[in-house]
């Protein structure tokens, strides 16, 4: 499973408790073994100091060595050789002692539990030893500075308490090892095994955990499967899930939003092209069926054909916006740039238009500055076309059409003022849209296909020049456009 | 048998008109919701020819007025072509639906089987007794020989045929096959009943005295 969530996430989260579980094992382990040992030596150490509280009960000439079991002689007989023995002690016979001399808690002469013990004289000779194992011998510590406290070794598997007692003799006390090591070994199992039992159970919820955080994740690749297969009104509900995947569902919605915007803005398109081309179909297609169906006079096909013939330029002029808009879509408008004076294009083009204006009682008046642009002049002519269009169309009867250009802040500005109704507060931002027309009754009657805004904003856009408009109900509207001079083009 | 069309495109609306003159229909224009609602509720229609993107009242607008109160058939004549426009239409009311462009013949076909079955009638061909009415060719037969009517006298035979056995007034007579410019003052009912029972028999068609003519089953 390459790259997959789940994995890794399980991955680090095995990692994670094999730490934890693992470091808490060996700490639990270690402290045991330490608190083991630690009782082992507090029971050697007091062997240890017991041992040196009964030989300090023995004559001192039992333990400095060479006179093991021989009392001192007599006072009387040997006073001549002066021997300076101290009297014979009181109390129990060194024999009896050296038999009592045994660990606490076992009976004389017997070895307690695994523990044996050997005191050596200073000189090495052994004074009692009991169950010491082969190979240990006593005295090797005597040559030590001598220790009123036992000192603690280790050897093989026997932990020894060794200590100076009275006259230098050594005392070791030890024991093996072994049944502690064979318990902590057991006890290490069964951590180990304990361990294991934690961390399968861990990695089990932690799979489980994971599928239930992934859950929403699969949701959501759900929904969004949908969205793409079927229709795009599908949303995740952010509400569904967690706060961190609600952001990630917020986000994906708000794509879904915007892609079926432009789905729906597409299908409208399309929608409004297929309508705006089949009318005039229609219209061409009905009048020659009416024509033929029986003979007809010369002025009854000729007034067919000139319907015909409208009909026909209409579907041009909208399948050549339509290549427009489709051509400045993809960005291959494929401008004819040139220095044009758009004073001269706006003249020319109002020229053209008084007839018409004056067939409405509209009048125009201008007031043209000199601005030069770099420019296409056929589409910039047809954007002043579009915009004068308009301004005609939609003004009051007797109203004013005042077109101005001026130059300022290195931009040719044109302005397009009409007296006509204004543009309805709803429709304002719809109003470059194709095919969109804030009078639906006007449409016909003016002969507009819907697409003029449009394409006047692509020219401009493709210009490197912007257009807009300020608008009061009642009162009429301004259009504007402002284009680059060509001289600051140059700079 | 009388025709309204709303249509807002004048040269497609001339065309339809005088086509659907020229098979013998009355037609009434209009050229905007408006209108057409309001001449679709003043008059009784045999059928309407709606169009949908409409100036002032669009096509929605003008059909769900319509079916407040009348049953005319309506008949949808529109470029829209989706197909949620087309259910829309239908179940909004509309009794067809047709897209634009579209064949003459067809939508002539499509408003005789509307004026057809609205009136309870399923065949496209009537037969009374040994007078056999085609609609679909406008054409009367009388004994197997074809009888040679006027538009207006074929209107005036269908009209009875297709509603056989129930009375049609006069005023009836007057609504289905006029149009709104003619002057319907006139005794030109008269005229045409005489002529036809000139040419099919003079009981093809009794009067009732006073309220108007019947044709027996």
């Amino acid at each position: 499973m390459p790259r997959s969530i789940r994995w890794r996430l399980q991955g680090w989260y095995a990692l994670v408790l094999l730490a934890v579980v693992g470091g808490f094992a060996g700490i639990l382990y270690y402290r045991v073994r330490a608190a083991r040992l630690q009782e082992v030596d507090a029971a050697l150490e007091a062997g240890a100091r017991y041992l040196d509280a009964h030989l300090r009960r023995f004559p001192p000439h039992e333990l400095d060595g060479g006179f093991a079991g021989k009392p001192p002689p007599p006072k009387g007989k040997d006073k001549k050789r002066g021997g300076p023995w101290p009297p014979p002690p009181k109390g129990p016979s060194p024999k009896r002692l050296l038999a009592e001399l045994n660990l606490p808690g076992a009976a004389e002469g017997q070895r307690s539990a695994g523990v044996y013990f050997g005191v050596w004289r200073s000189d090495g000779s052994l004074l009692k030893g009991i169950g010491v194992p082969e190979g240990v011998r006593g005295g090797e510590f005597t040559g030590l500075r001598p220790d009123p406290n036992p000192r603690l070794t280790r050897r093989g598997d026997f932990r020894e308490a060794h200590m100076t007692g009275p006259h230098r003799t050594h005392i070791l006390v030890g024991r093996s090892l072994q049944a502690e090591e064979e318990d902590l070994l057991a006890f290490a199992w069964q951590l180990a095994g304990a361990g294991a039992v934690v961390l399968a159970v861990g990695l089990l919820g932690g799979w489980v955990i994971s599928a239930r955080i992934l859950r929403p994740v699969a949701a959501i690749a759900a929904t969004a499967a949908q969205i793409s297969e079927t229709n795009l009104s599908r949303r995740i509900d952010p509400k569904a899930v967690d706060r961190e995947l609600a952001e990630l569902a917020q986000i994906l919605n708000a794509t879904f939003d915007r892609l079926q915007a432009a789905f729906e803005r597409q299908a409208r398109f399309t929608a409004d092209a297929s309508h705006e081309l089949r009318t005039p179909l229609a219209i061409v297609r009905t009048q020659a069926e009416v024509a033929l169906s029986r003979p007809r006079s010369a002025e009854e096909y000729r007034d067919t054909v000139a319907a015909c013939l409208r009909a026909a330029s209409r579907m041009s002029a909208l399948v050549e916006g339509l290549l427009l808009l489709a051509r400045a879509d993809a960005g291959r408008l494929d401008l004819q740039r040139t220095a044009v004076d758009l004073g001269q294009v706006v003249e020319e083009t109002v020229a053209m238009f008084r007839p018409l204006a004056e067939e409405r009682g509209v009048t125009f008046t201008a007031c043209l500055a000199r601005g030069e642009v770099n420019g296409d002049a056929v589409r910039l002519a047809q954007v002043i076309t579009n915009l004068l269009s308009n301004a005609v169309q939609h003004n009051r009867d007797g109203g004013e059409v005042r077109v101005t250009l001026q130059v300022s802040a290195g931009e040719v500005v044109l302005t397009v003022a009409d007296d006509g109704c204004g543009i309805p507060e709803e429709d304002r931002a719809h109003i470059f849209e194709r095919f969109y027309r804030v009078d639906k009754a006007r449409a016909r009657s003016s002969g507009g296909n819907g697409l003029g805004l449009a394409i006047c904003r692509s020219i401009v856009d493709a210009h490197g020049g912007r257009i807009g408009f300020e608008t009061e109900v009642g009162r009429g509207s301004t259009f504007w456009v402002r284009l680059p001079c060509a001289t600051a083009q140059r700079n | 048998m009388r025709i309204l069309l709303i249509e807002d495109e004048p040269e497609l609306l001339s065309a339809l008109a005088q086509a659907l003159r020229e098979d013998g229909y009355a037609v009434d224009e209009a050229a905007d919701g408006e209108e057409g609602l309001f001449k679709a509720t003043s008059w009784d229609y045999d059928a309407v020819v709606l169009d949908l993107m409409l100036p002032r009242r669009d096509g929605w607008q003008v059909l769900a007025e319509l079916r407040r109160g009348r049953k005319t058939p309506v008949l949808i004549l529109t470029a829209r072509d989706a197909v949620a426009d087309r259910v829309r239409g239908l179940d909004a009311g509309a009794d067809d639906y047709l897209v634009k462009p579209f064949a003459l013949s067809e939508l002539r076909a499509r408003l005789r089987a509307l004026i057809r079955r609205a009136a309870g009638q399923a065949d496209a061909v009537i037969v009374l007794g040994d007078v056999v009415l085609d609609t679909r060719a406008r054409v009367v037969t009388q004994g197997g020989a074809a009888v040679a009517l006027t538009a207006r006298e074929y209107a005036l035979v269908e009209l009875l045929a297709l509603h056989r056995g129930a009375l049609v007034t006069r005023t009836q007579i007057y609504e289905h096959l006029f149009d709104e410019t003619e002057d319907s003052l006139s005794n030109l009912v008269e005229v045409h009943v005489s002529n036809v029972r000139k040419k099919l028999g003079k009981e093809f068609i009794s009067t009732r005295r006073g309220q108007g003519y019947v044709i027996d089953a």
